[in-house]
C-alpha cells in the first residue's frame, strides 16, 4: 500500500472513531438529561414535602407556595413526638413490618418454587385460585376478616396486626414469574447429582433469588409500614398503633396540622429509605451464569 | 442420629423439629398476646370494676379537656372506669364504627354525627337517654333533633351555628357593605374576585359539610329537602331551584373556587386573604383568636333569599349509648356524669376550652362573660336564635342533594335541573326507606 | 431416576420422583394456602354470603336472596363507576408499564450516580398513597399551586386540576403513576439482571444496534416479568381507591368515582354492606375474566 492511501485510510478510521465517540457522548448526554428530568418529576415533590415539614402551618398552605421556609421550624419534628406517641408507633410499625416481611418471604418463595418448578395435579388451578384472591378489594373483605380475627381472639393484639397480613398472592405471583425465568441448568445438574428437591430449593434456588427477594422484601416492608386501614380496624387502643395511624391523628375535624403531617411523613419515610439504601446493591446483583456449562 | 437420609428429613427429625417450632411459636404467641390491648373486664359480678369504652374522633385541642374530665370521673368512680379512645376523623363513622359494630364489638359510649344518627337508631343501637335529662333545661330544637317516638336517642351537648365571615378591610377597600341578601352577595362576590383572591369561599367538595352549609340558603328561600311527612322529597320547587342556582353560579362564574386545599371548616383561607368572604361556623372565632390575632374579620348572618327569612343551621355531634353494650346502666351514668352533673365540664366545653353553644340555656348564661362579648355577641344575639338543627338525613339523601350541587357547580346544570335530579334521587331512596322519620319531631 | 431402590423393600411412594414432586409441591404450598384460606378466601366467601343479605353492619342481617344482584343491574351509578374505572385502567396500565421499563433501562445503563438515581426514582413509593395524595393535593392547587406556577412560567394559564371534571381523573392518574413507577422499575431491574450479558455481547458482535438488541433480546427475555407488571398493575388499577378518597371524594360530579370508591361509599356511608358485597362480587368476576384472558394471551412457561 502506498503511503498516501495508508494515511488516507488512517484518517478515515480516526474520523470515524471521533464520530463514534461524539455519538456516544451525545447519547450519554441525552441519557443524563432524561435521568435529570425523571429526577425532578419523581423526587421533586418529596423535596417539597421535606421543605413543608420545616414550614409553619400558614406557610404550608400559602398560595402562592414558597419553595423554602422562611425559618426552618425544626420544632415541627419534636412536636410530632410530643403530640402523639410517635416513637411507639414507629416501633410498632417496625415490629409488624419486619415480622411480616421475613415470614412472607420464606412462605412465598416456597409456594412460588412449587408452582414454577414442580408438577402435580391441579397446579394451574391452584395458581389461578391464588391469583384471584387479589381481585377482591380489601374494602369488602375487611368486615368478614375482622369477624374472623375477632373469633380467633386477636382483636387489639399484635397477632391480629401481623398474621392476616402474611398471606399475599402478590409475592407468590412475582416469585413464580421469576422462577419461571431462571434457566434450569443449575437445578437439573444438582438433581442429576442426587440432590433432593428441598435441597435444590434451599441451596440453589434461594440464593439465586436474592435480587427478587430483595425487591419483594422492600415491597412487603413498605406495604406494611404504610398500612393504614387494617391497623385502624383491628386495634382498639392506641398502644398498638402504627405510623400511618399516627400521621392521620394530625388531620382534624376542622383544620389539619399539615406541617406536622409532612414532618411525620418525612420521619416515617426515613427508615424505609435506609432499608432501600442497604438493600439496593442486592437488587442489581447479576446472576453469574458465565460459570455454567451449556 | 443423622437428620437426613438422601437429603430428606426423616420422619422423627421432622416431627421433632415441628414440635420444637410449635413450642417456641406458642411461647411467642402468649408473649404477643400479653402485649395486646386490654379487653375490659367486668363480668356478671356487679361489684367487679367495669371498664367502659368511650370513642370519638380526634380533635387535639378538645380531647385534652375531655381527658381531664374523664380523669376526674375515674378517680371518683373506681368501679366504673372509662377508657377513652379517639380515631382519625375521616374514618371514624365510616369504617371504624361500622366494622366494630358489625363484629359485635361496638363501644359503650360514642359520639355520633347527625348524618349517622338515624342509621344507628333504626338499627336499634341507641339507648334512650330521657331519664338522664331534664328536658325543660334543654332548648326545644336540640331535644326534637334527637327524639324518635318521643324518646331522646342521644344526648346533645353542642350547637355551632353557621354565618358569613368577611374581611372588613377588603370590603372597605372596595367600598362594599356586608351583603344582606343573595343579590348583594353575588354582586359583592363578583366585585371582590380578582387576581388570586376569590370573592367567597363555599364548600365545593361533596359530603355532609357541603350540605350542612347549604341548607340555610335552601331554607331561607322557603325550600325543604324532605316533605313534612318525611315520605317524599320537597325539592321540586322554585325555591330549591334558586338555592341550587345560587351556589352553582358562584362556582361556575368563578367567584368561588372549584377546589380548596382544605375543607372550608378552616377559616384560615379568609385570614390569609385567599377570599374576601367565607361561610363558616361558630368554631372559627376561637381559631382566629388563637392563630390570627390581628385579623380584620367581621361576622354577619347568612344573606337571605329574595323575600326570604333569616335562618341558619347549627351543627353538633351527640353522645349515644350503645344499647347492645354489656354495661348500659354504667354507660348512661357516665354520660350523665360528664355532661350534666359535672357542670365544670359543660361550661368548659361551651366557652372555656373553645366556643360551642350548649343546648342548655343555663350554661350559655353562665358563659355570658364570653358570649356577650364581641365578636361572639353577633352570634348570640342575631344568629343563634334563628338556627335550625342540622338535619338528620342519612347519607343517601346527603348524596342526592350533593350530586345536585355538584351538577350545578361542575356540569353546567341549571338550578331547576339540579333540584329535579336531587328530588328524583331522594324520592327513590324514600320509597324504600323504612325507619324513623327524617324530620325532627315537633 | 433419583430414587435408589432398597434391596428387599418396596419403594415408598414419596421416594419416587413423582411422589417427591407431589410431596414437596403440596407441602411447600401449605403455609401460604392455609394463610390465604383463613384470611383471604374465607372473608371473600363471607362477603359472598353477605351479598345475599340486607345488612347495615350495625343491625341485623336479613336474607333477601338475589335481590341485591337484581338491583345492581339497574344501577346506573355503578355503571358510571365502572366506566370511570375502565378509563382509568386503560390509561394507567400502559403508561406505568412503559415509564417504569424506560426508567429501568435508563438506570441500567451504567451512568454515573446510578445508585443515586435509582433511590430517587424509588423514593415516591416510600411515602404512602394517602400522604402522596395530600402532597399532590397541595401541588395541584388552583390558582396558585406549584404545578400551576411552573406551567405559568411557559405561559400556560392555571388550570383547575382537581376542580374540573375534565382534569380530575387525569390528575389522579398522575398521582398514582408518580407513586408507582418506582416500584415497577425495581421489578424490571431485577428482571433485567437475569439476562446474561453474553447474549448482548454476542449480538453486538453480530452488529445489532441498541433497538434491535432491545427488541430481540430484552423484550422476549423479560416476558415473565412483563406479564407480572402488566397483570398486577391491571388488577390494582381496577381497584384504585385511596387517591380518590383523599383528593376528590369521588368528585367533581362523579368524575373520579371508581368502582371501589362506589363500593366503599355503599358499604360505609350508606351502610349497605349486602349490596356493597354484591357489587364487589361482580367486580371480582370482571377482574377475573379479564385477567384470565391476559394470562392466556401472554402465556409463558419457562423458556428454553
Amino acid at each position: 500500500m502506498s503511503d498516501v492511501t495508508l494515511t488516507a485510510a488512517r484518517t478515515r478510521t480516526r474520523r470515524a472513531a471521533r464520530a463514534r465517540r461524539r455519538r456516544r457522548i451525545g447519547d450519554r448526554l441525552v441519557l443524563y438529561a432524561l435521568a435529570a428530568i425523571a429526577f425532578v418529576i419523581l423526587a421533586g415533590p418529596l423535596l417539597w414535602m421535606i421543605s413543608s415539614a420545616l414550614k409553619t402551618r400558614t406557610e404550608v398552605l400559602a398560595s402562592p407556595p414558597s419553595v423554602l421556609p422562611a425559618t426552618p421550624q425544626w420544632g415541627n419534628f419534636s412536636d410530632v413526638f410530643e403530640q402523639v406517641p410517635f416513637a411507639r408507633y414507629l416501633l410498632n410499625s417496625a415490629l409488624v413490618a419486619t415480622v411480616v416481611t421475613v415470614v412472607s418471604l420464606l412462605f412465598h418463595s416456597m409456594a412460588a418454587y412449587s408452582l414454577a418448578r414442580l408438577r402435580y395435579p391441579g397446579r394451574n388451578v391452584i395458581f389461578v385460585a391464588i391469583l384471584s384472591t387479589l381481585m377482591v378489594p380489601f374494602t369488602v373483605i375487611v368486615v368478614p376478616l375482622f369477624i374472623i380475627v375477632d373469633w380467633l381472639g386477636w382483636v387489639d393484639t399484635y397477632w391480629g396486626l401481623i398474621v392476616p397480613m402474611i398471606p399475599h398472592a402478590f409475592g407468590i405471583f412475582l416469585l413464580r414469574q421469576f422462577y419461571l425465568s431462571l434457566p434450569r441448568e443449575l437445578e437439573e445438574a444438582a438433581i442429576v447429582d442426587g440432590a433432593s428437591l428441598m435441597r435444590v430449593y434451599w441451596s440453589i434456588v434461594l440464593p439465586l433469588s436474592r435480587p427478587i427477594l430483595a425487591a419483594l422484601g422492600i415491597f412487603f416492608f413498605l406495604a406494611n409500614w404504610n398500612n393504614f386501614l387494617w391497623p385502624l380496624i383491628v386495634t382498639q387502643s392506641s398502644d398498638l398503633w402504627v405510623v400511618q395511624l399516627g400521621i392521620q391523628q394530625f388531620t382534624g375535624q376542622r383544620a389539619s396540622q399539615y406541617e406536622l403531617i409532612m414532618a411525620a411523613s418525612t420521619l416515617a419515610a426515613l427508615p424505609t429509605l435506609l432499608l432501600f439504601f442497604v438493600l439496593q446493591r442486592r437488587l442489581v446483583e447479576g446472576i453469574k451464569l458465565t460459570g455454567l456449562k451449556g | 442420629m443423622r437428620d437426613t437420609m438422601d437429603g430428606t428429613l426423616t420422619r422423627r427429625a421432622f416431627t421433632g423439629k415441628a414440635l420444637a417450632a410449635g413450642a417456641s411459636f406458642g411461647a411467642l404467641g402468649s408473649l404477643l398476646a400479653a402485649c395486646g390491648g386490654d379487653d375490659g373486664g367486668g363480668g356478671s359480678n356487679p361489684d367487679e370494676p367495669v371498664t367502659l369504652s368511650f370513642w370519638k374522633f380526634v380533635n387535639e385541642h378538645d380531647d385534652r379537656a375531655i381527658e381531664a374530665a374523664i380523669k376526674r370521673w375515674n378517680s371518683a368512680n373506681p368501679k366504673v372506669q372509662v377508657k377513652f379512645q379517639t380515631f382519625p376523623f375521616g374514618d371514624y363513622t365510616g369504617t371504624k364504627l361500622t366494622t366494630a359494630f358489625a363484629a359485635g364489638k361496638g363501644p359503650d359510649i360514642f359520639w355520633i354525627s347527625p348524618g349517622a344518627f338515624l342509621n344507628y337508631v333504626n338499627n336499634g343501637v341507641s339507648e334512650p337517654v330521657d331519664d338522664l335529662v331534664d328536658k325543660s333545661a334543654y332548648s326545644d330544637a336540640a331535644v326534637s333533633a334527637v327524639s324518635v317516638d318521643g324518646k331522646m336517642q342521644a344526648l346533645p351537648f353542642e350547637q355551632e351555628p353557621v354565618a358569613l365571615y368577611y374581611r372588613t378591610d377588603l370590603l372597605e377597600q372596595a367600598g362594599i357593605a356586608p351583603p344582606k341578601d343573595w343579590d348583594e352577595l353575588t354582586a359583592a362576590a363578583k366585585e371582590l374576585t380578582g387576581g388570586k383572591q376569590k370573592g367567597i369561599f363555599i364548600e365545593v367538595a361533596p359530603g355532609p359539610y357541603q350540605n350542612f352549609t347549604w341548607y340555610p340558603f335552601l331554607w331561607s328561600a322557603g325550600g325543604e329537602v324532605v316533605a313534612p311527612d318525611s315520605k317524599s322529597s320537597a325539592l321540586r320547587t322554585p325555591a330549591a331551584a334558586s338555592a341550587f342556582e345560587l351556589w352553582g353560579s358562584l362556582v361556575r362564574d368563578g367567584y368561588a373556587p372549584s377546589k380548596t386545599a382544605e375543607t372550608t371548616t378552616a377559616i384560615d383561607p379568609l385570614a390569609r386573604g385567599e377570599c374576601a368572604m367565607q361561610v363558616c361556623g361558630f368554631w372559627a372565632i376561637a381559631h382566629l383568636k388563637a392563630n390570627y390575632k390581628g385579623a380584620k374579620v367581621g361576622i354577619v348572618p347568612l344573606p337571605t333569599a329574595p323575600g326570604g327569612e333569616q335562618v341558619t343551621v347549627y351543627g353538633g355531634w351527640t353522645q349515644m349509648v350503645n344499647s347492645q353494650g354489656k354495661h348500659v346502666e354504667q354507660a348512661k351514668a357516665f354520660s350523665r356524669g360528664l355532661w350534666i352533673q359535672d357542670d365544670q365540664f359543660a361550661e368548659t366545653w361551651a366557652c372555656r376550652n373553645g366556643s360551642k353553644y350548649s343546648p342548655r340555656p343555663a350554661i350559655n348564661d353562665a358563659c355570658a362573660d364570653v358570649f356577650d362579648e364581641d365578636p361572639y355577641s353577633t352570634f348570640t344575639d342575631d344568629i343563634l336564635p334563628t338556627a335550625r338543627a342540622e338535619p338528620r338525613y342519612p347519607d343517601q339523601i346527603v348524596k342526592a342533594v350533593g350530586d345536585g350541587l355538584q351538577a350545578a357547580m361542575f356540569s353546567g346544570a341549571s338550578g331547576e335541573d339540579a333540584a329535579n335530579q336531587a328530588a328524583d334521587a331522594v324520592d327513590k331512596y324514600l320509597s324504600r326507606y323504612r325507619g324513623a322519620p327524617l324530620n325532627p319531631e315537633t | 431416576m433419583a430414587a435408589v431402590p432398597h434391596a428387599g423393600r418396596r419403594m415408598r411412594w414419596w421416594r419416587t420422583r413423582r411422589g417427591q414432586q407431589r410431596l414437596v409441591g403440596y407441602g411447600f404450598l401449605l403455609p401460604d394456602i392455609i394463610g390465604l384460606a383463613v384470611f383471604v378466601a374465607l372473608p371473600i366467601l363471607g362477603a359472598f354470603y353477605i351479598s345475599f343479605h340486607d345488612w347495615s353492619g350495625i343491625g341485623a342481617r336479613e336474607w333477601i336472596g338475589l335481590q341485591n344482584y337484581e338491583d345492581l343491574l339497574d344501577d346506573a351509578a355503578f355503571r358510571d363507576a365502572l366506566r370511570v374505572t375502565a378509563i382509568y385502567t386503560a390509561v394507567f396500565v400502559p403508561l406505568l408499564f412503559s415509564i417504569s421499563l424506560a426508567l429501568a433501562l435508563l438506570v441500567n445503563q451504567g451512568l454515573k450516580l446510578t445508585g443515586f438515581f435509582r433511590s430517587a426514582y424509588f423514593a415516591p413509593f416510600m411515602v404512602s398513597l394517602v400522604v402522596s395524595s395530600v402532597l399532590w393535593g397541595f401541588m395541584l392547587q388552583n390558582p396558585a399551586g406549584v404545578v400551576n406556577e411552573i406551567i405559568g412560567l411557559v405561559g400556560i394559564d392555571p388550570q383547575p386540576w382537581l376542580g374540573s371534571r375534565r382534569f380530575a381523573l387525569a390528575s389522579v392518574i398522575v398521582v398514582t403513576l408518580w407513586q408507582g413507577v418506582g416500584y415497577s422499575m425495581i421489578i424490571f431491574l431485577a428482571g433485567l439482571q437475569d439476562i446474561p450479558r453474553v447474549y448482548y455481547e454476542a449480538a453486538t458482535i453480530d452488529g445489532a444496534g441498541a433497538w434491535k438488541r432491545f427488541r430481540y433480546i430484552t423484550l422476549p427475555l423479560l416476558k415473565p416479568t412483563s406479564l407480572f407488571v402488566g397483570l398486577i398493575s391491571f388488577i390494582q388499577a381496577l381497584q384504585v381507591f385511596d387517591p380518590m378518597y383523599v383528593l376528590t371524594q369521588g368528585g367533581p360530579a362523579g368524575a373520579t368515582t371508581t368502582a371501589v370508591f362506589y363500593i366503599y361509599e355503599t358499604a360505609f356511608e350508606f351502610l349497605q354492606l349486602g349490596y356493597a358485597s354484591a357489587l364487589s362480587i361482580v367486580l371480582f368476576v370482571i377482574i377475573l375474566v379479564f385477567s384470565l384472558l391476559q394470562l392466556r394471551v401472554f402465556r409463558t412457561e419457562s423458556y428454553e
